[in-house]
């Protein structure tokens, strides 16, 4: 059961269904509440960090002892000078997909807004488990980057790959990739946060490294996803 | 060794946990050490043989084709070698080497994208190379996926002779990550016939003594349990009981059968010693299994210890929208008469889609699959033909029941193994080539005939359903009662569960609920099980309610109570009168729009509904969307308040003697080869239906050729495609160019959140859509 994620954030939700302002009618509000409600109950958030030394290699970034490399520029500038990094892995389950996939074929409205819900639900997830890691960092006086993902910038996708089997996500949280590198289940994120040992935030805004940059109809509206 | 489970037997430790003792660099897969360093592997084994364990799993856990991608050895090599070091080290003991297989590492359908097939072919390469090799035995563990399982119990069991042990894995709320239950998977790998099954891994031996309990009231095999080291940190990879700890925890396991016991994660020599100290060759007591009639999906289980529900609605046979669906691969309209009955109240669904013009064996297949990504309820297999049959219960993740077999001897010899191989339940019709006897014993003989038969091929009597056939009152109304007879006569002389299907009874008199009902009511009273009816009917629901009130089987009429109670106060529907179409379409009032069109067809002709209100009413909502003055969950329920609309006006058509078609033309929508995020396609083709165009929708991940045969196939003008990511708009431009080269006479539009219309154009699309209302228009412009 799940209980580590007890509210949805409303705003975020509707932001993903492409809200600007238009009038809520009272029973699109509540249907909201249900979904909201709905995908409380079906997800089953887990997640995974860990922390790994890493070295500077020519084309990318190593993570000590495994045959891991974090290749291109991008992710190179991201972590700059940091020696060690957290990958980290969230999950929502299977059972939130069904339920979306059930209700697209029974109520397409509720379909929508119940993947909104759960695409929030995955953020908030990462969110948490990023804000433990930020907290043993400070603890240490210590900072970290921002979430970096494989497919950001000139980081491939394939990298992935390396970061499921690395952390045995198929195993420890049933986090496993298609052929084609999408995960399932499909509302989980993976991620790279740097541990910095400079006291100022170096972060960067994500939509630096977004290859959707120009396209993106999150940004037209002014914007994030 | 493999014969006898009176006595406790060890199984080793963890391999991993070893392996990273060891100090040895693991690259990309710890299997490539059976060749670089056969000596450590060896060694590891020799410590659990040393330490008394009576069966080593090989350190081939994961050498599978998916997971040894560029790793620069073959599954044959890596096999090989990992069967190999584990015969070597038992060499000159009575230890027995066992291949070990985990998890393909890629998800199966509908989950993923991986195909039971492909699984199959996987899980076979590793078995032939394991049994080369000299393997002993195979055993599958840490599946958390039953249809995986299965996979590979059918590639053990086609392709070797190996015994087969099945564990799963299971997380604290007793589910496996894709919802498994303990029961599921008890009786369903019980009836695929492996020699024993439990759990292994994810959780330590207080944990899993509950599991372990259930499972051993759900199967009489021999139980495997190999524990972690305690509960996992997940984030340090360490484990917090000791091995002596751990072994006195095993103990409890005796008294409820468990046999088999070995360690996982964490485990160590160190464990498996204190095991052999204090569980090896331990009595196992006897437990409280009892045979009983249950049919399951992974996640669901139905025992029929009372009446149980059989909805009959997924059948074509005088239905002629159903037809439709059929014919134009309208899953979608399958599946709604699914959820619907389950949430009628059904507890199984027949499931039949025999018609000349399809192929029934894909369409079956297709339907199947459908149903189990979407609802839980176990499937009734509704078919004559074996291979039909047989596909469809390959592919079932659970214990299903095959409907049917007869008398008659060819029918039995032809389907019963098909029955038996796949560990499923089967109805018996009461006929033979004679026809059906009107007199109850005659038709009871034909019953006991099919149980023998049925107990020749080794299908227990718990799995047999006997249908006595019921007969139409208007033309046989002597032999009625014949057929209450035979069900009471079979059930209790027989002692197997009792089905038959009741509408049938009522065929050429009036008020034909009144005559089901009341048949029904007869026939549970006679010893019926299992109805087969449609459960939206609330007077069949109702006489099944009422049947478990007055035989005492809803105790305290508790359920009664709770739905009765709850029926007569709802309130009533407030009127729709004054509500136009138009404005219930704009407002997204879906029962309106539908109650609305009903009334309106009285008076207006159906065309003149669709192109006069219907039509604009959703060109108006498209427009607000566009203006972002109404956003997409506004845009979908207005949608989908169309539909009600349109459907309405479909049962109508339907209802008119010469066929006449709404339809504005025909579009083939695929999410593409490679992409299993279908949302937005899913949204375009909500919007698209309720334009009035007939979507074929191929669903996602949809192969290049699919594509191809089925525009084709339609004859469809326009094609649809999306993708999702920029890996897979590469399968994308193969699908057009595919569709080019076949010449199929069609326009294609994209869509998807990596396009852009520049780029469309560049993969050669005619048309690039932003969204769903973008797609309406295109469609619009093309088909009119």
């Amino acid at each position: 059961m799940n209980t580590l994620i007890q509210t949805l954030n409303r705003d975020e939700i509707l932001r993903y269904l492409g809200y600007n302002g238009q009038s809520l009618s009272s029973a699109l509000s509540e249907t909201i509440d249900t979904c909201i409600r709905r995908t409380l109950r079906a997800i089953q958030p887990k997640y995974l960090y860990r922390r790994f030394p890493v070295s500077r290699e020519d084309n990318g970034i190593r993570i000590v002892h495994t045959p891991v490399l974090l290749r291109g520029r991008d992710i190179q500038a991201q972590l700059g000078n940091c020696e060690e990094i957290y990958l980290l892995c969230v999950t929502l389950g299977l059972q939130i997909e069904r339920e979306i996939r059930t209700a697209m074929i029974l109520a397409p409205d509720e379909g929508v807004i119940l993947d909104s819900c759960a695409t929030t639900a995955a953020e908030q997830l990462a969110d948490l488990a990023e804000q433990e890691i930020i907290t043993q960092c400070r603890q240490e006086g210590k900072n970290t980057t921002w979430r970096f993902s494989a497919g950001y910038g000139d980081l491939p996708l394939e990298t992935q790959q390396d970061i499921i089997s690395l952390m045995d996500t198929h195993r420890k949280i049933g986090l496993s990739l298609t052929d084609s590198l999408l995960m399932t289940p499909a509302k989980s994120v993976t991620a790279i946060i740097g541990v910095t040992d400079t006291a100022k935030d170096p972060r960067r805004n994500k939509c630096d490294y977004c290859n959707n940059r120009a396209n993106c109809t999150f940004r037209k509206r002014g914007t994030q996803c | 060794m493999l014969k006898n489970f009176d006595h406790v037997i060890l199984l080793d430790g963890a391999m991993g946990t070893m392996l990273q003792k060891s100090g040895v660099r693991i690259g990309k897969v710890p299997e490539a050490l059976n060749i670089t360093h056969p000596d450590i592997v060896i060694d590891i084994h020799r410590q659990y043989i040393e330490s008394g364990s009576d069966i080593i799993y090989s350190n081939t856990f994961s050498a599978n084709r998916y997971k040894l991608a560029h790793c620069g050895y073959t599954v044959d090599q890596l096999v090989t070698a990992g069967v190999k070091n584990a015969k070597r080290a038992a060499e000159g003991t009575k230890v027995k080497a066992a291949l070990s297989i985990g998890p393909v590492g890629e998800l199966l359908e509908p989950n993923g994208n991986l195909s039971f097939d492909s699984a199959y072919d996987i899980f076979r390469e590793m078995l032939i190379a394991g049994e080369k090799a000299g393997a002993d035995l195979v055993v599958f563990e840490t599946m958390t996926d039953l249809l995986e399982m299965k996979a590979a119990v059918l590639a053990a069991k086609e392709n070797t002779s190996l015994p087969v042990f099945c564990t799963m894995t299971f997380e604290e709320n007793h589910r496996t990550f894709t919802g498994v239950s303990v029961e599921s998977m008890a009786v369903t790998l019980t009836s695929l016939g492996v020699e024993a099954i439990g759990v292994n891994c994810s959780l330590g031996p207080k944990e899993i003594l509950p599991i372990a309990q259930k499972l051993s009231r759900w199967t009489p095999l021999p139980i495997i349990i190999k524990a972690n080291a305690g509960l996992p940190n997940l984030n340090s990879n360490t484990y917090d009981i000791s091995a002596e700890e751990f072994a006195e925890t095993m103990r409890e396991y005796l008294h409820c059968g468990v046999s088999i016991i070995g360690g996982c994660c964490g485990t160590t020599p160190g464990y498996i010693r204190e095991l052999a100290r204090t569980v090896k060759g331990q009595p196992v007591s006897n437990r409280d299994w009892q045979p009983r009639s249950v049919l399951c999906s992974a996640s669901h289980l139905v025992e029929v210890d009372g009446v149980r529900i059989i909805g009959e609605r997924i059948n074509p046979t005088g239905k002629k929208l159903f037809k439709e669906a059929l014919i134009n691969h309208n899953t979608g309209y399958i599946l709604t008469q699914g959820l619907e009955q389950v949430k009628a109240g059904a507890d199984i669904l027949d499931v039949n889609v025999g018609l000349p013009e399809i192929d029934e064996k894909q369409m079956m297949l297709e339907v199947v699959k459908g149903l189990q990504s979407v609802l839980d309820a176990p499937l009734q297999i509704d078919s004559s033909n074996p291979s039909v049959i047989e596909s469809a219960l390959r592919i079932y993740n659970g214990k299903a029941i095959v409907n049917s077999v007869n008398g008659e001897r060819k029918v039995l010899d032809r389907i019963l193994p098909v029955v038996k191989k796949y560990g499923a339940a089967v109805v018996g019709l009461t006929m033979d080539e004679t026809g059906i006897p009107n007199a109850a014993e005659d038709r009871f003989a034909i019953a006991r005939r099919i149980v023998e038969a049925a107990e020749e091929y080794g299908i227990p009597r718990e799995d047999i359903y006997i249908d006595c056939l019921t007969l139409t009152a208007s033309v046989q109304q002597k032999e009625v009662q014949e057929t209450l007879k035979a069900v009471k006569m079979a059930k209790e002389q027989l002692g197997v569960k009792t089905v038959l299907g009741v509408s049938n009874i009522s065929f050429g008199l009036p008020n034909r609920e009144l005559i089901n009902h009341s048949f029904l009511l007869l026939a549970m009273a006679h010893g019926l099980d299992c109805p087969i009816i449609n459960p939206n009917i609330k007077s069949m629901m109702d006489a099944v309610d009422a049947y478990n009130v007055l035989y005492n089987r809803d105790v305290g009429s508790k359920h009664y109570i709770e739905k009765h109670h709850a029926a007569v106060s709802a309130p009533q529907p407030k009127s729709k009168q004054d509500m136009t179409l138009s404005y219930a379409v704009v407002n997204g009032l879906k029962e309106a729009a539908g109650e609305i069109t009903g009334t309106l067809l009285q008076t207006m002709d159906p065309l003149a509904v669709i192109n006069e209100i219907l039509i604009p009413s959703l060109d108006q909502v498209g427009n607000d969307f566009e203006k972002g003055i109404i956003f997409l969950p506004q845009l979908i329920q207005s949608a989908t308040a169309a539909q009600a609309g349109f459907d309405q006006i479909k049962l109508a058509l339907a209802k008119q003697p010469a066929a006449r078609s709404v339809s504005k033309g025909k579009i083939v929508l695929a999410t593409v080869k490679g992409d299993v995020h279908d949302i937005g396609k899913n949204i375009v083709r909500v919007i698209l239906e309720n334009y009035g165009y007939d979507v074929i929708d191929l669903g996602k991940d949809v192969p290049v050729e699919t594509v191809v045969q089925e525009t084709k196939r339609s004859g469809a003008k326009l094609v649809g495609l999306s993708a999702l990511m920029t890996t897979t708009v590469v399968s994308m431009q193969q699908t057009i160019e595919a569709l080019h080269q076949s010449g199929a006479d069609c326009k294609i539009w994209v869509g998807g959140a990596v396009l852009t219309e520049d780029y469309a154009m560049k993969i050669g699309a005619d048309f690039y859509a932003k969204d769903a209302k973008q797609s309406a228009d295109i469609a619009k412009k093309v088909l009119g």
